[in-house]
């Protein structure tokens, strides 16, 4: 054996109808595992358990560890690596087996719509950890976060749900060539669009001024996902579907999750009671609403197929959603964490110029 | 965005502090800290000075920021006339005053200055510039920039498409016609130090990078000078021609040593922007404009700030993701950050 479980008990669910990998196969590494060298061996090590990949294996693993995101198949790895594509593929379906390693490339072989989307949701869980797992959320958990960061979150996640007026409407109005899509947009844009309110409601309740809230320049990263998301709206409706997989976390929200994360933030934050109440409200209006079910899933299923344009498009765009999301939530540790950080910002007012 | 003061009359004062302007909270006093200078905040317990200051946003009236402060009319009048006294805060009369155009064009060169300096500032640039980055990061940068300067076909195009003032048009499109294809230059440089076209085509820009352009073009869709704010200050980076060559000079040396055609095609592009002379567009289109109003103005000025915002964002993702990574060009649907 070439490769050695720290922890065998522990394994990550597998996707029941996976096939070995192959020469074709397109390997994605999933985001939670993290790899790195150790003398001679590559230790992959996920949340539960670690690998410890020796010798040859190892050797084969270490000059392509960073391209696993099926960009090549197995094969085209296999010469990088100097190795048979039989023996690439043998190590990693050490990791493929347990669900570490995705193969994407029945992504773009004409998948039926279900398939696709089991393989599309299974990424999108996977990315999401990607800003999950941030230094944000750790800190916030931990109940060490500062009150202007506390209170700067609230104030991104106003603009980012206030947003749903130019996303969401714009995803309605470029949505020209299928008008059962385009109602569905519709629908959600109209249970959305005034969400950003809660949020204003919970922020005054903070003790912040509503019209400086509302004058505030977002940051620069909440302002980046807000014209992805636009821009993604504007110039492809199915790719702009395609982003909510990754929003959702590639699962449906468990109203539980919610009121467990809420009743901890109301315990270590007293004074973001209104902020954390307007989470709860938030949630809560969601998922009375059934926004769980997306609307890429009725899409796909109406289409009855996924076409590889289609599979690369949707992809790319939930794969830029989890890039979004990452900036999203640094770019709120490194504006309000810093010293004398403004809460809410103050915008540039040309009435300066005027005296 | 807009600006929502109420006009007040002559004998309301309504103060509002520098947008710039940063305070610092502690125990026992208020600071208010600007570009060149600080000033101490006394005679007030901090969290009333703080919620005072919080209030001169240009909206509220001394009388009412003091009242919801719970600070004396008096003192509250005291510490307004210090702020502008120190440059901090200014008295705002007559709020619907239109703005001359060679005056905001002015405002708009100072700003950049300032601008400037902070963006110069980051840890990425300060880094590179002394050598004391990895080169992965030098070839991050390189690619990056790249894909940024090939994206002048997602933001002038638009911006010139999306135009509506037909004195301002045909000024986009000659921008952009004297800029379209300047992406060779970094695809030479790239190729010098061993990248092909295939592998750079491959690759995926950084959301940071994507978001630039995407802010361009968001600017552009609203007004073209907003767009014109924005661009005014990517030209304004090649103003100091000497400044601009100590870089290069120190990137060869750090990054390029063996191959400095690389640093020489990217010398290239700045020298053929300076014979355009693109660094005056604001100046340019400003001449077009008769009248311009605060609010106009404000949010052009707003589009510029957020610009460099932008910048820093996009400094900070390319640090993050290209340090200590092994190959720099991200392909396929690989993390955002190095695993």
């Amino acid at each position: 054996m070439t490769a050695e479980q720290s922890n065998p008990a522990a394994q990550p669910a597998a996707s029941p109808a996976r096939s070995p990998l192959g020469a074709a196969s397109r390997p994605l590494l999933r985001s939670e595992v993290q790899l790195s060298r150790a003398d001679d061996d590559l230790i992959a090590a996920a949340p539960d358990t670690e690998y410890a990949f020796h010798g040859a294996s190892a050797a084969a693993l270490a000059p392509i560890a960073h391209q696993l995101d099926a960009s090549l198949t197995v094969e085209e790895l296999a010469g990088r690596a100097g190795v048979t594509a039989a023996e690439l593929a043998a190590t990693l379906d050490v990791l493929a087996a347990d669900g570490l390693v995705i193969d994407l490339q029945e992504a773009f072989e004409n998948p039926t719509p279900a398939r696709f989307l089991e393989l599309y949701l299974q990424v999108c869980k996977s990315w999401s950890t990607e800003f999950s797992s941030a230094q944000f959320w750790s800190e916030l958990m931990s109940g060490a976060t500062p009150p202007a960061v506390v209170l700067g979150w609230g104030i991104e996640t106003y603009h980012y749900v206030e947003s749903a007026n130019e996303h969401m409407a714009a995803s309605v109005a470029y949505c020209r060539n299928d008008t059962v899509v385009r109602r569905w947009f519709a629908q959600h844009y109209v249970e959305e669009h005034d969400h950003g309110r809660i949020f204003l409601d919970g922020l005054e309740a903070c003790g912040l001024i509503r019209d400086q809230i509302r004058a505030a320049p977002p940051l620069a990263s909440t302002r980046a996902l807000i014209n992805f998301l636009v821009e993604l709206a504007t110039n492809d409706s199915l790719a702009y579907a395609g982003t909510y997989g990754v929003m959702r976390g590639g699962s449906s929200i468990e109203s539980k999750d919610v009121t467990k994360l809420c009743d901890k933030l109301t315990s270590q934050y007293g004074y973001a009671t209104g902020l954390v109440e307007a989470i709860r409200a938030h949630s809560a209006e969601d998922v009375g609403l059934d926004h769980n079910e997306i609307v890429l899933a009725r899409w796909l299923k109406k289409r009855g197929h996924v076409s590889p344009d289609d599979a690369q498009r949707i992809l790319r765009a939930a794969r830029g959603m989890a890039d979004h999301f990452v900036l999203f939530f640094e770019g709120i540790r490194d504006y309000y964490g810093t010293r004398g950080a403004l809460v809410p910002r103050r915008p540039c007012d040309a009435r300066w110029l005027t005296v | 965005m807009s600006v929502t003061a109420p006009a007040p009359g002559p004998d309301l004062v309504v103060p509002l502090l520098h947008w710039d302007a940063v305070v610092i909270v502690a125990d026992e006093s208020v600071t208010v800290e600007l570009a060149d200078s600080e000033l101490q905040v006394d005679g007030l317990p901090p969290a009333q000075a703080a919620r005072l200051l919080s209030l001169f946003d240009g909206a509220q009236t001394l009388d009412v920021a003091a009242r919801a402060a719970e600070v004396p009319a008096q003192a509250a009048a005291a510490l307004a006339d210090k702020l502008v006294e120190h440059g901090a805060a200014v008295r705002l009369r007559d709020a619907d005053a239109d703005i001359s155009t060679a005056t905001f064009a002015a405002s708009c060169r100072t700003l950049y200055r300032g601008l400037r300096e902070r963006l110069a500032s980051h840890p990425m640039w300060a880094g590179l510039n002394r050598g004391e980055l990895p080169k992965s990061v030098f070839m991050g940068w390189l690619l990056e920039n790249y894909h940024f300067i090939d994206g002048v076909n997602d933001r002038l195009a638009l911006a010139t498409a999306a135009c509506p003032d037909m004195k301002i048009r045909p000024l986009f499109a000659k921008h952009y016609s004297e800029e379209w294809d300047h992406f060779s230059y970094f695809m030479t440089a790239l190729s010098v130090m061993g990248m092909s076209e295939a592998q750079v085509l491959a690759t995926r820009p950084l959301a940071g990078t994507r978001a630039v352009l995407e802010h361009m073009r968001s600017s552009a869709r609203r007004d073209p000078l907003q767009y014109a704010a924005c661009s005014g200050f990517l030209e304004s980076t090649g103003e100091d021609r000497s400044a601009a060559a100590r870089v290069f000079e120190r990137f060869t040396r750090h990054y390029a040593s063996d191959k400095p055609e690389a640093i020489k095609a990217l010398a290239d592009h700045l020298h053929l922007d300076g014979v355009y002379q693109h660094n005056s567009v604001v100046e340019n289109i400003c001449s077009t404009i008769e009248r311009l109003s605060v609010a106009r103005a404000s949010a052009a000025l707003q589009a510029a700030v957020l610009l460099v915002e932008t910048m820093e964002m996009w400094s900070s993702d390319i640090l993050r993701a290209y340090s200590g990574r092994e190959t720099p060009p991200r392909a396929g649907f690989g993390p955002i950050r190095p695993r």
